[in-house]
Parts: structure tokens; C-alpha cells; sequence
């Protein structure tokens, strides 16, 4: 599902130049069309990174977890359908879906179980850390007067749908007289929750004929996703980020 | 009066049980849930012969293994045989009977096993699949390296489920169903989340307790040797069968609700208890009681006033000895920091003995010439003339020299085990806690934190504290010269050449005549005597003057008190010899110093000028 950034770099810029090589017949009657439905494939990377704090009481003290998660790049895919309101203006909804697997840099301060005032830091890492996304993109798009390829830029409000990994808890080897501890594994704890957000984009798009284009598509999308677990901890978690890709247009 | 009625009471109970015969000796019962579930009780010859027919048709059938042989501890001869229920090659979870057997002949079964399995055996995902998920939804691995295995699991209706099965870190065990993949059941065995108490004067201490059957039981497992803190709730028959019967089960131990605990006198004698553990761990790296990980047991509530003990081996629960507190009239619990850790020190004293001579210390006398008379109320005593007359009318004659001259003696084995205990009992507190005086400060005062109680003993200043007798009022010794010498019975034998000898609450100190007719004569001043030695620990540690002798000790400096301790240590676990008197005693101390930091160390300087300032060199 992860894709390299060289990739998708490599994947929109062939899209442009197949969209440079359509004919200007099919381009007329391609853009004069009412209805469009589009699917793109490309990569969307994380909104941003984001540490994780949560305290909990363990041995009669409290216990501090620090996470540090990291974004990564993933495979997205995204379908969508959009109407022509007047010559200039499209209306459009897109529903996009990525799931992408970050690593977390994971901090414990754990207390002593036999005294007080002796807490042990352990440090370890977790690259099994889910962050996936379900949005809908709704959107007000403006065709901008270009010859040979349709450029809209569009914008407006995403329901985001967020599947979070937060860690709860974290396991040590430790033995008596449990003065050091060892990370072992972090628990962690799916949570999910939706909240609406924005985005704003570039869809280019050259027809091959006066029904099928191909298209390339480049969006920012943002929304805060908070959540408030009792296992970890209050947090808010940025959904969306920057999409890119390409795929197909149908228009009737 | 209280243990006839609790005996009465037994008796009764004993007596219902055999009028009802058939209650007591159903051998089968097949529950009517149709789980399918054969519970096995059975004590009787009938009930035992029907269980055993059940048995070896399912032992001839393959679906019972014996899985271990074990002899009875408590009465010989006797075993008793665990046998795991198995379906086609795959144990049954739950399904297992235990037989107490005299040679062949069974005595008693006890168990359950299910009937009506009938389930494919074949699982559809293999074992590595199941690991996968097991480590997958646990987000850890599986403890030990170990695989999953397939055991097969009962439901409460009588279904049976093919299920792979392992645990994972923290003790949480994972059945994955082993037809579909499914996460079927998490059992978290896990109860380790240290609890929070508070002590007799409002501190909070950590509370190692274990979570069973839903309630918070006073069982430390964190600690290697384990640590019990028995409740006895006030019972002497609970406490006779702890001590004299070795037998405390779970439900003995102190419990709670939440593992917040409040009851003081438990929390402080669980929680001392597992300090001073921790402090012979980390200073001397001695395991326990005996430095091998004996387990350890606390019983508390035992009806004691003002004092608390250690009973050693063959009594307390499982023949491990036991530490036993009490209260004061006030009610406060006997369980202070140097109260658990005195008394832990008693344990460590008695199997460090043991295990180097084969007993504790032995009660040898030494004695001493006292005079050839007292006078009491204005009445001469001679020697020669004098005696008691005891409980059975038999007059005793006073022990004497064949000059005529009292023969005076102590038991200087008890007064150094009790010395020791003191010396580590205010090396466990200034190991924990702050130097100062006032509540939970460590200072050389032994029980000052103990409401109504203590400070009991000095070893700054041992005669700081008076000592009240019939006649007055002495001073706890500082130096030999001042240390109480009893008179004694001639319970067997002649006045000159007794047999048995026995002490008299009468004794002399430093010349002082000395009178505990109500208090009696503390076998042979094992408390009373203990402080000449317990102080020259103090001025060895921290220097300074000794009243009597005025002889000065340059201490090594409480920074370097660490290097006292471990000589005193030393020499009570490695070269004391069970029937030492205080001037051996002090030669096996200035022995270990020497062992440790040579001839001319400032340890050993050090206990050699404290032994030589409180007489003893």
C-alpha cells in the first residue's frame, strides 16, 4: 500500500503527457459534457506527525506514555461523480479511501511496582501503527479556460472518516528487583471517529475520446479528528493531507 | 473459653456431616445444565469404587493421562495422582480429576470430566497461522517462545470448541477458535498492578497483593521468595492452626474489594515485610529468610500484646516459621518498619544458624559469681540457705558457688539475636527513610513509631530508656559490666551441682540488686542484655563516647554505615556459632571486618574500638 514519493512523482507527471497527446476534436466535445465519473489511484501522505501523550495511574502512581507517531506515504484510491452547473462551474462529491501503516517512536515512564519515586524509562518503537482513512470530498469546482486539457481547481468541505491506532499501554521485560526495564511490545488501541474538514485541488484531465479522459488529480485535505479515550488519553489526530494521482474520467 | 466454644462448635459441624452420609459421599453428579460435566466427589469406599470404575474405563480408552505423581507432604505414605481428561489425542480444558491414593488403594477422587465430546479434531488454520494471530491481536509475542497448542474447550452448554491456546507477555492467554481464526476468548491472567495502602501513621506504601477470585489478597509474587500476610481475624484456633497446624490457606490471607488498602496493621506488616526483604536483597544480597528464598509469612491479628514474634521452623504455615504481630493495649498495631524488620532478622539469624550448625542459638548459660547474699525488705538471703518452692511444691534450691556465692547467669545467644535484630531493624529504616527523629525518620530507637509503645530500646544511649522493676527503676546496659546476671534454679541436681538450672527474676547489675517478680526474668535478659551489643553497632557507625567505659569509637560516618552493616552481617550469617557469648560474638564481628576490609580498615578499627568501649574485648 505505501508508495516512494520518486513514484508518484513519476505516475502524475505520465499522466500530463498522455494528456498532452489527445486530439483537439475529442477535447471539445470531451469538455462540453454535463456529467462526469472519475476514480483516480495515487498516494496520499499523512496530514502531519503528531505526538501522543496519556497518563495513567499503574503501581499506584502514574504512569506517562510519549508517542511520537510519523506520517508516511500510502496508496489512496478515490471514485467520485460531478455535474456541470453552469459552463465555468462543476459541482462534485468524491469518496477516497488510504490506509497507511507509520511507525511510532514510543517513550514509557513506568513506576517501580515495589517503591515509590523509581520509575524506569523505557524506549521502543511500533511500525504496525494503522491510520486509515474514509472521506468524502464535496466540492465546488471551476473550470479554468485552458485549451487542449480541462483544469478545474476545486474546493470544499470533507467528511473524514479517521481509524486510529493510539498506544495504550506498553509491555517490559522486567525481573526482580525491577530497578531496569526493557520495552517488549506497545498495546495499542483502534479508535475511530469522523469529523469535517476541507480540501482544495487541481483535477487536469485530456480526453482520449469524447467520453474517456484520463486525469490527474492533486488535493490538500485537512480535518482535526479528537479523541478522548480513557486508555489513551485525550488526542487529536489530523486527517487528510496531500493526495496525488491519476485515472480515469467518464463524461456523458 | 473461647477455643471450647470454637471446639464445641467443630464438633458439631463434623457431627452433621456424617448424619448426612449422602451429601458427603455422592460419588458422581452429572449437572443438570446438560453441560455434560461429571463432578467427582468421592470419600467413601462405594462412592470411591464407582468413581474408579469410571476412571479405568477411560483410562483403557485413552481419555485419561496421568500427568503427575506427587507424595504427600503432611502424611507419609500417601499420594495423590492428577489425571487430565484427553479427546482424541487433545486435552480437554477443565477436564481433570485428582486421586489421593495409599499405595494402590484410592482414598479419595476429586474432579471434573466431560462426557458426550464429539468435535472433529482437525483444525483448519495450522499452528504458525495461529500464532500469527495471536501475536497480531496481542501486539506481543508469545511468552517463551512457545507455540500455540490445541486444547479443546467446554462450553457451559454442553458444546466443545477445537481451540489453539497461548499466552502471550503479561500473562494474558489467547483461544483462538482453531475452525474459523477467531480471537474466541482473552483470559488476563495478569495481576500485577501494585496497590496503594496506608500506614498506621497515614504514609502510603506500595501493596503487592494478588488478585484472586475477584478480591485483592495480601500475596506478594513479586518479591522471588513470596510473601504472605495471613489474617487471623482475632481467632486463636485460626492462629493455632497457622503456627501448630501449618495450615493457612488463600482465604487466610488479607483481603480487599479494590486493591486501595486502609487496614493499617495489614498494610504495614505486608508492606514492612517486603522492604526489609528488599533491603537484605540489595545490601547484603541475601534472599530471604534464608537467603534462598524461603517463602515468607506474616500473620497479623494474633492476639498479641505489645509484642510481636518470629516462630521459627517446623511452625507457621507450610513449616516456613512465621512472623507474628500483635498490638498495644492502645490498639496500634505492632508493625513498624524496625518492628517487621527486628523480627525478619530473627528468621534470617535462625536458618542462617541452621543451615551452618544445624539449630539456632542453643540455650547455654553462662554464668558469673554474684554475692554470697541479698537482703530484700530488710531480710537477709544467704546463698547457701536460700530457695523456691515450685508449682508442684517441691522446694528448689538457689544455684551456688561452694564458696557459698550466688551463681548468676544470662543467655548471651538471645540477647545477641536480639541485638542483631535491633541493628538491622534501624538498618532497614535508614535505608528507607530519611535520617531524624520523629514519625518515619530512621533513627537508633527501636518501636518510637509505634503509638503508646516505643521507644522501647536505645542503641544511641540503651540507658536513655529506664527499665522499671519492683524495686525501682534500672538502665538498659551499655557496657558489660552492667549487664543483668539472674540467679538461678536448681531444677534438677544440688544447689552446688544442679542438673537443670532455671532463671530467676532476680538478677544483678553492675553490683545493683534487681527485682521482676511481675515481669518475669526475659530468659535470661535476651531483651534486657541485647543493647551492650546493639550499641557498639551505633558507635561503630557513627563514633562517640561510651558512658561507662569512656572510651571513645571513631565511627566510619553515617555515609560509610553500609560497611558496618555488612560486617555485622557477616558475622552473624557466616561465623557466628550457635552458642556464642557476647565476647565471641564481638570476636566474630571484629573477624568479618577484618575479612571484608582488612586489618587496618576503618570498619574494622571501628568495631574494634566500639567492642572494646562496651567491654567485650
Amino acid at each position: 500500500m505505501t508508495l516512494p514519493k520518486s513514484k508518484i512523482c513519476w505516475f502524475v507527471a505520465m499522466l500530463v503527457i498522455a494528456s498532452a497527446a489527445s486530439t483537439p476534436t475529442a477535447a471539445q466535445s470531451y469538455s462540453q459534457r454535463r456529467i462526469e465519473i472519475s476514480g483516480n489511484v495515487g498516494a496520499q501522505t499523512g496530514a502531519s506527525k503528531f505526538t501522543q501523550s496519556h497518563s495513567f495511574t499503574f503501581n499506584s502512581e502514574t504512569e506517562t506514555l510519549t508517542v511520537d507517531h510519523d506520517v508516511k506515504t500510502a496508496l489512496g484510491f478515490n471514485v467520485g461523480a460531478a455535474v456541470r452547473l453552469v459552463p465555468q462551474f462543476w459541482a462534485g462529491v468524491q469518496y477516497a479511501m488510504t490506509e497507511m501503516k507509520p511507525s511510532a517512536s514510543i517513550t514509557a515512564v513506568i513506576p517501580h511496582p515495589l517503591v515509590f519515586n523509581a520509575s524506569r524509562t523505557v524506549e521502543g518503537s511500533s511500525n504496525d501503527v494503522v491510520h486509515s482513512e474514509q472521506n468524502v470530498h464535496v466540492d465546488l469546482m471551476y473550470a479554468l479556460p485552458v485549451r487542449a486539457v480541462d483544469v478545474r481547481v476545486m474546493g470544499g468541505p470533507t467528511f473524514f472518516n479517521l481509524k486510529q491506532d493510539l498506544v495504550s499501554r506498553v509491555t517490559v521485560n522486567e525481573s526482580y528487583p525491577f530497578d531496569t526495564a526493557t520495552f517488549a511490545s506497545a498495546t495499542t488501541k483502534r479508535l475511530s471517529k469522523s469529523t469535517v474538514g476541507f480540501n482544495a485541488g487541481v483535477d487536469i484531465s485530456r480526453p482520449l475520446s469524447p467520453q474517456v479522459g484520463i486525469g490527474a488529480l492533486i488535493r490538500y485535505s485537512r480535518g482535526d479528528v479528537k479523541f478522548d479515550d480513557p486508555d489513551t488519553g485525550p488526542q487529536t489526530v489530523k486527517a487528510g493531507g496531500l493526495e496525488a494521482g491519476g485515472g480515469l474520467r467518464i463524461r456523458f | 473459653m473461647r477455643l471450647l466454644v470454637l471446639t464445641t462448635l467443630e464438633t458439631f459441624v463434623v457431627v452433621l456431616l456424617l448424619l448426612r452420609p449422602a451429601h458427603a459421599q455422592t460419588a458422581q453428579t452429572l449437572d443438570g445444565s446438560a453441560s455434560g460435566r461429571i463432578t467427582l466427589t468421592a470419600t467413601t469406599q462405594i462412592a470411591v469404587a464407582e468413581s474408579n470404575t469410571l476412571i479405568a474405563r477411560m483410562m483403557q480408552a485413552g481419555e485419561l493421562r496421568s500427568v503427575r505423581v506427587v507424595d504427600d507432604r503432611q502424611i507419609r505414605g500417601r499420594q495423590t495422582q492428577t489425571l487430565q481428561q484427553i479427546y482424541k489425542g487433545i486435552p480437554v480444558e477443565g477436564g481433570s480429576v485428582t486421586l489421593q491414593k495409599t499405595g494402590s488403594t484410592t482414598v479419595s477422587v476429586f474432579g471434573t470430566l466431560f462426557d458426550k465430546i464429539s468435535i472433529d479434531v482437525t483444525p483448519a488454520i495450522a499452528t504458525i497461522d495461529a500464532a500469527r494471530i495471536i501475536e497480531k491481536a496481542a501486539s506481543a509475542s508469545i511468552a517463551f517462545g512457545a507455540a500455540p497448542t490445541l486444547v479443546i474447550v467446554p462450553s457451559p452448554v454442553g458444546t466443545f470448541a477445537l481451540t489453539y491456546k497461548a499466552t502471550v507477555a503479561y500473562a494474558i492467554t489467547y483461544y483462538v477458535d482453531a475452525l474459523t481464526g477467531d480471537v474466541v476468548r482473552v483470559v488476563d491472567e495478569k495481576n500485577y498492578d501494585t496497590g496503594l495502602g496506608t500506614g498506621t501513621l497515614g504514609e502510603p506504601k506500595k501493596m503487592v497483593t494478588t488478585l484472586i477470585g475477584g478480591t485483592y489478597r495480601t500475596k506478594d509474587t513479586l518479591r522471588p521468595a513470596g510473601i504472605s500476610t495471613y489474617d487471623t481475624g482475632g481467632s486463636s484456633a485460626a492462629l493455632d492452626r497457622m503456627l501448630n497446624g501449618n495450615t493457612a490457606t488463600e482465604s487466610d490471607l488479607a483481603s480487599n474489594a479494590t486493591n486501595t488498602w486502609t487496614n493499617a496493621y495489614v498494610v504495614d506488616a505486608h508492606s514492612n515485610t517486603g522492604l526489609t526483604y528488599d533491603y537484605f536483597f540489595r545490601q547484603h544480597n541475601w534472599s530471604g529468610l534464608d537467603g534462598s528464598n524461603r517463602p515468607l509469612s506474616d500473620i497479623v491479628h494474633s492476639g498479641t500484646r505489645d509484642n510481636a514474634f518470629f516462630i521459627s521452623p517446623p511452625f507457621g504455615p507450610d513449616k516456613n516459621g512465621a512472623m507474628v504481630y500483635g498490638r498495644t493495649g492502645g490498639g496500634a498495631p505492632v508493625t513498624s518498619m524496625d518492628v517487621a524488620a527486628h523480627e525478619l532478622m530473627h528468621g534470617v539469624t535462625f536458618f542462617s544458624l541452621s543451615n551452618r550448625t544445624d539449630s539456632g542459638f542453643t540455650p547455654t548459660v553462662y554464668t558469673v559469681l554474684g554475692p554470697t547474699s541479698f537482703v530484700l525488705n530488710g531480710t537477709t538471703f544467704p546463698c547457701s540457705t536460700t530457695g523456691v518452692v515450685d508449682s508442684q511444691g517441691i522446694r528448689r534450691p538457689f544455684v551456688c558457688s561452694s564458696s557459698g556465692q550466688y551463681r548468676l547467669g544470662a543467655f548471651h545467644g538471645g540477647a545477641i539475636n536480639e541485638a542483631v535484630s535491633d541493628i538491622f531493624g534501624t538498618s532497614v529504616e535508614f535505608f528507607f527513610q530519611p535520617a531524624g527523629s520523629g514519625p518515619l525518620k530512621a533513627d537508633y530507637l527501636m518501636g518510637e513509631d509505634i503509638t503508646g509503645f516505643g521507644p522501647n530500646r536505645s542503641l544511641v544511649d540503651p540507658a536513655s530508656i529506664g527499665l522499671p522493676h519492683d524495686f525501682g527503676t534500672m538502665e538498659y546496659p551499655d557496657h558489660v559490666t552492667k549487664m543483668l546476671n539472674y540467679v538461678l534454679v536448681a531444677s534438677g541436681g544440688t544447689a552446688t551441682n544442679p542438673t537443670v538450672v532455671n532463671f530467676f527474676p532476680i538478677a544483678f547489675s553492675n553490683g545493683n540488686f534487681v527485682f521482676f517478680l511481675n515481669s518475669g526474668p526475659d530468659g535470661g535478659g535476651v531483651h534486657l542484655n541485647s543493647t551492650l551489643f546493639s550499641h557498639s553497632f551505633y558507635l561503630a557507625v557513627e563514633g562517640g563516647r561510651n558512658a561507662t567505659s569512656g572510651v571513645s569509637v571513631s565511627g566510619v560516618g553515617a555515609a560509610n554505615r553500609a560497611q558496618i552493616e555488612k560486617v555485622f552481617f557477616r558475622a552473624i550469617t557466616q561465623l557466628m556459632p550457635n552458642n556464642a557469648n557476647f565476647q565471641t560474638a564481638a570476636a566474630t564481628v571484629i573477624q568479618a571486618a577484618i575479612d571484608l576490609y582488612g586489618p587496618s580498615g576503618a570498619a574494622t578499627q571501628a568495631v574494634t574500638q566500639a567492642m572494646t568501649a562496651v567491654g567485650l574485648r
